[in-house]
């Protein structure tokens, strides 16, 4: 009850705050004060149809404000939506002439998640016509099966007008995201699946951004640079997951071996730990005149830090460059060209994965392979993309648009170390518009994508028969013998793909307005193999407004989407 | 079984098999608004929408595997008659809402409004079956300067 008398003494406070400021001035003033509650009910398994809801049975008071005020150049605007308390909006702008304005808002909401029953993680190999061998199993190691996250965001954002000679402005931003609340993680362990344990974490992850940016006019070109920083962290204290004591998964026997064959066993450790990231960017922008067109040119660089380290014990770092520039020119009265060229590049810092001998100590033991690695990472890359649009208008009602493209993908250390993988997709692009009036209007486009060497994963996705191949004196198979069994490449990238949109927009009368249209989609790869994988996707629509009088308004439509997706269902023939 | 004249043992690996298959999702999306204004002091609004989505994979016809395993992994069942059921979705959301706006006066006004969401899940998944509804009723007065 003190919660509720608060908010309404809130919401006439902030109405009484803002009246008063629009009595300090003359100009125009407006306001619109919602102060109501609502009562909300909950039945059965709430958190899918009340995903973004806070689930209480119970009556919450809410208010909504909208207040505008103008004096002179000066305006001032408030609109705030308090819904309960976990859901609540505000945004606050005022602007100074043209030489300050500043936003400031708050957005805060609820998001609740359903809870893996991890069902599917519950069985045993047969033995003879019984269960009896090798198993997977889960268990829930607490009781808590409700989980919700409070997402809040805060941001705010200034400029100041430093200089009118070159029009040179100060531009400040903040942004603030804050996510609390728990969620469900499983960790796995003995022979990587064998035994699942869910818990119940506490989550507090903060994100805080912020941006300093001068920009100015020099001659017909506006310049800016700006410096960007952000951080993220998590606030949580870290959740710990027992390990097992590593054995043989139907006897319980050979810890010794198994033991040998991990990194880590009969011990707590962290689980599901976030990055603690920052990042630095400077941007320098540009744009204005040039010729009989006009230009926009950034530069980016970017440089991200995990600052939490302690598994390689290496810094991670990622640093990202990329440049674009746009240019529109006419090239006559009725046709123009835009042109866009655009150049990235990624490097990532490449850690040195020191793992325990694997066997130490076991029979065998020289003869088996360091695990040791430099994992190299499939996002070092250099990127390139152009593409030109041709815009012509036919005539008054029609315009034809075509656009060539190009981009190049490189990947230097994926799937060879200092490799040069490049995936190489070209474009093509027809856009067709006409308009007869208010009568009706037709766009359609048809786009065409053909990729050569799409990104593909360099595993196999089989493995050819291993049974001579891995015979041993001892028995043991290992996973890391398999890896040399493996074959077959698999994406789910296309080699070409095609799309196309229609869209009609029909005025029967001043009573009905009809549009109708489709989109349809399909790609495929045929890269790979035998493997035939393909994608399509059919989606119309058709939607009617009907205002029969001035006292009725009625508007209805209906979507329909197919979506099919073709791909290898594999199977192991395999055991142990 | 002997290798180059040295007793080893086979393991029991076959190798791998599969098949291709299609996974279709559709959705159907109907809605419909209606605003009555029968006085200038009066306004009647209403919404209702129905989703109903579906997802499944067709029967996985895997190449028969009997000459691979030469005998081999008798213990394990290679048979995918309910494999394509493993992963299907089916469930059906209607929402509902209705609205009234009466003037008391030029600058004061009586809201009301009521928002039913019904969740019909018909193949529970990794979250269990997810029905479930939610009920709001919502009153107020607006002042507008």
């Amino acid at each position: 009850m003190n919660r509720n008398i608060s908010i309404i003494g809130f919401a006439l406070l902030l109405l009484f705050a803002t009246t008063m400021f629009a009595q300090t001035g003359e100009g125009e003033t407006s306001y619109s004060l919602w102060l109501g509650g609502h009562y909300t009910d909950f039945k059965d398994n709430a958190n899918k149809v009340g995903e973004y809801k806070l689930q209480s049975d119970k009556f919450f008071p809410e208010f909504k404000l909208n207040y505008y005020s103008q004096t002179g150049s000066s305006v001032f605007r408030l609109d705030a939506d308090y819904f309960d308390y976990e859901n609540v909006n505000g945004r606050l702008k005022t602007k100074v002439g043209d030489k300050f304005k500043a936003e400031f808002s708050y957005r805060s909401l609820s998001k609740n998640s359903g809870m893996d029953l991890l069902e599917n993680m519950e069985t045993r190999e047969l033995v003879g016509a019984n269960p009896g061998g090798k198993i997977i199993t889960h268990e829930f190691l607490d009781d808590i099966t409700e989980f919700s996250i409070h997402r809040q965001e805060i941001s705010s954002k200034a400029e100041l007008l430093l200089s009118r000679k070159n029009d040179v402005r100060l531009i400040t931003a903040h942004r603030m995201i804050r996510e609390s609340g728990n969620a469900q993680e499983t960790g796995s362990t003995h022979c990587f699946s064998c035994h699942l344990g869910s818990q119940s974490v506490a989550v507090d992850k903060q994100t805080n951004s912020f941006k300093a940016g001068l920009e100015g006019k020099v001659y017909a070109q506006k310049l800016a640079y700006t410096f960007g920083y952000r951080k993220f962290e998590s606030k949580a204290p870290d959740a710990y997951f027992m390990y097992d004591d590593a054995r043989h998964p139907v006897n319980g026997g050979a810890g010794a071996e198994f033991g040998s064959r991990v990194n880590y066993e009969d011990e707590s450790l962290p689980i599901g730990s976030y990055p603690e990231t920052e990042k630095l960017s400077h941007k320098v922008s540009s744009k204005g005149k040039l010729g009989s067109g006009h230009y926009a040119a950034a530069f980016i660089y970017s440089r991200v830090e995990n600052k939490k380290v302690n598994f390689t014990n290496t810094s991670l770092v990622s640093e990202v460059y990329n440049g674009k520039v746009n240019y529109t020119a006419p090239l006559s009265p009725s046709m123009r060209l835009v042109s866009k060229l655009g150049f990235g590049k990624i490097n990532k810092t490449d850690p040195f994965i020191d793992l325990a001998p694997f066997r130490e100590g076991r029979s065998g033991y020289e003869v088996l392979p360091s695990f040791d690695i430099t994992r190299y990472s499939a996002l070092d890359r250099t990127t390139f993309d152009g593409s030109a649009e041709l815009i012509k208008r036919m005539n008054p009602k029609m315009t034809l648009a075509f656009l060539a493209g190009y981009k190049q993908v490189s990947r230097s250390d994926y799937p060879i170390i200092d490799g040069d993988n490049s995936s190489k997709t070209m474009t093509g692009q027809l856009k067709f518009k006409y308009r007869q009036g208010l009568k009706y209007s037709i766009r359609a486009k048809y786009r065409f994508e053909k990729t050569s060497d799409p990104f593909t994963s360099a595993r196999g996705l089989f493995e050819r028969r291993g049974r001579e191949e891995l015979a041993v004196p001892s028995g043991f198979i290992y996973y890391y013998q398999r890896e040399d069994l493996r074959y077959q490449s698999i994406t789910s990238t296309p080699t070409d793909k095609h799309e196309l949109d229609f869209n009609l927009a029909y005025r029967a009368s001043s009573q009905l307005n009809l549009t109708a249209g489709f989109k349809v989609e399909y790609d495929k790869n045929g890269d790979l193999d035998s493997l035939d994988v393909k994608h399509s996707m059919f989606q119309p629509n058709l939607n009617l407004t009907i205002t029969p009088n001035s006292e009725w308004i009625i508007a209805s439509g209906y979507m329909y989407n197919q979506s099919k997706s073709r791909g290898p269902i594999t199977i192991a023939l395999f055991d142990g | 079984m002997s290798i180059n004249g040295e007793d080893v043992l086979a393991a029991r690996h076959y190798g791998t098999a599969y098949a291709m298959t299609d996974y279709t999702s559709t959705n159907h999306n109907m809605f419909a608004s209606v605003s009555y204004i029968p006085a200038t002091t009066l306004t009647f609004t209403g919404t209702i929408n129905l989703n109903k989505s579906t997802g499944e994979l067709d029967l996985v016809e895997m190449p028969s595997v009997e000459a691979k395993l030469e005998g081999g992994l008798s213990h394990q069942d290679f048979t995918f008659d309910e494999m394509h059921t493993y992963s299907n979705l089916d469930f059906t959301t209607l929402q509902f809402t209705l609205g009234m706006e009466y003037k008391l006066t030029p600058t004061v006004t009586l809201t009301s409004d009521i928002d039913y969401s019904d969740l019909d899940d018909k193949a529970g998944y990794v979250y269990g079956v997810e029905s479930g509804s939610f009920f709001m009723i919502r009153s107020g007065i607006r002042f507008d300067l």
